[in-house]
């Protein structure tokens, strides 16, 4: 084979594999931006949610707080929830992490167990949500932090 | 006539995709105040400059289309055209990390924010397409090594075929 037959063959190679990963990061994109969109926006009302209760003696929390996602995208996503309760100090008190992996066009609930001592929420001032969703076998990814002032150790005014 | 052609195609091709859209699009953001609104907010938010990236875009994709000009209009085996491959690659590499990097290329495809929102919260985010930028940059790379052995192909075919002629002269 001649050398510049060869040459062409790897000039069309780059080409295409150029064009792959431009395609690539288009659906990406559509996956992540379809999804947070959808989770955020179509189901009227907020996708996190806390079944449990709080002893009112104590001011404990005990239950399980649940994030429903749904991947309207064209590839697999990784989705993984942190949630951090920090101090006036940004100490972190407590923390519950989830994650799941969904396929396209299915939606998806990530429950995490949250066992709050009482001594504890007393001090906690900021609930700091984390999600990050990976896509493209796990090779793009985007996180947001979210933190939320609260008065749930009765330290608001 | 045939490679002159091509080469004001090239041209015209690389300087409408490189220039005149980003062009268009900062003549159709600056004429409405919505999207220059939009475009202040994302701007003070985010710390992302749309418009200075469009600005970027076009300098950097108006040398990207002198670069195929000359090209065009020199042979495979000129250094002249060799050095216009390959500041074109380079510059159509610089142009993909500025878009990866929301306009800062030493980000190498990591954006990274906090928003100023009003508030007492301040939401961050972050968007890593490092494997993006990585797989561009060695593509890059490669099509650099390719153009170098285009290059040296070319030089060694015109050299037989000098050899050639001044050999039929000869005999």
């Amino acid at each position: 084979m001649k050398t510049s037959t060869i040459l062409q063959m790897i000039g069309f190679l780059l080409v295409v594999a150029e064009v792959a990963v431009v395609v690539g990061v288009g659906l990406a994109y559509y996956t992540v931006i379809q999804s947070v969109a959808s989770t955020l926006g179509s189901q009227g009302g907020s996708p996190l949610a806390f079944n449990g209760n709080v002893d009112p003696g104590t001011g404990a929390f005990n239950g399980t707080l649940s994030i429903t996602l749904t991947n309207t995208g064209m590839l697999d996503m990784a989705v993984s929830v942190d949630v951090k309760m920090l101090s006036e100090q940004g100490a972190q008190l407590y923390g519950t992490s989830g994650q799941r992996r969904l396929s396209p066009g299915s939606p998806g609930v990530i429950e995490m167990p949250v066992d709050l001592p009482g001594s504890i929420g007393q001090q906690v001032r900021t609930v700091l949500l984390g999600l990050k969703i990976t896509t493209l076998f796990d090779l793009i990814s985007f996180s947001v932090d979210v933190p939320f002032p609260t008065d749930i150790g009765g330290g608001g005014e | 006539m045939g490679s002159l052609l091509k080469a004001v195609l090239s041209f015209v091709l690389h300087a409408l995709l490189l220039v005149v859209l980003p062009w268009a699009l900062i003549y159709l953001a600056q004429g409405s105040p919505q999207i220059m609104g939009m475009l202040n907010q994302v701007k003070s938010s985010a710390s992302i400059d749309l418009l200075s990236m469009a600005t970027t875009t076009m300098i950097l994709g108006f040398l990207v289309s002198l670069a195929a000009l000359v090209k065009g209009l020199t042979d495979r085996w000129s250094t002249i055209n060799l050095f216009c491959e390959v500041a074109s690659t380079l510059l159509q590499l610089g142009i993909v990390l500025l878009v990866l990097g929301a306009g800062d290329i030493g980000s190498f495809g990591v954006i990274s924010r906090t928003l100023q929102a009003p508030g007492p919260s301040q939401p961050s985010f972050t968007l890593d397409m490092r494997f993006v930028a990585l797989a561009f940059t060695v593509l890059a790379g490669l099509n650099v090594v390719l153009v170098f052995a285009r290059f040296y192909q070319a030089r060694s075919e015109r050299k037989k075929s000098i050899g050639g002629i001044i050999q039929g002269l000869l005999h």
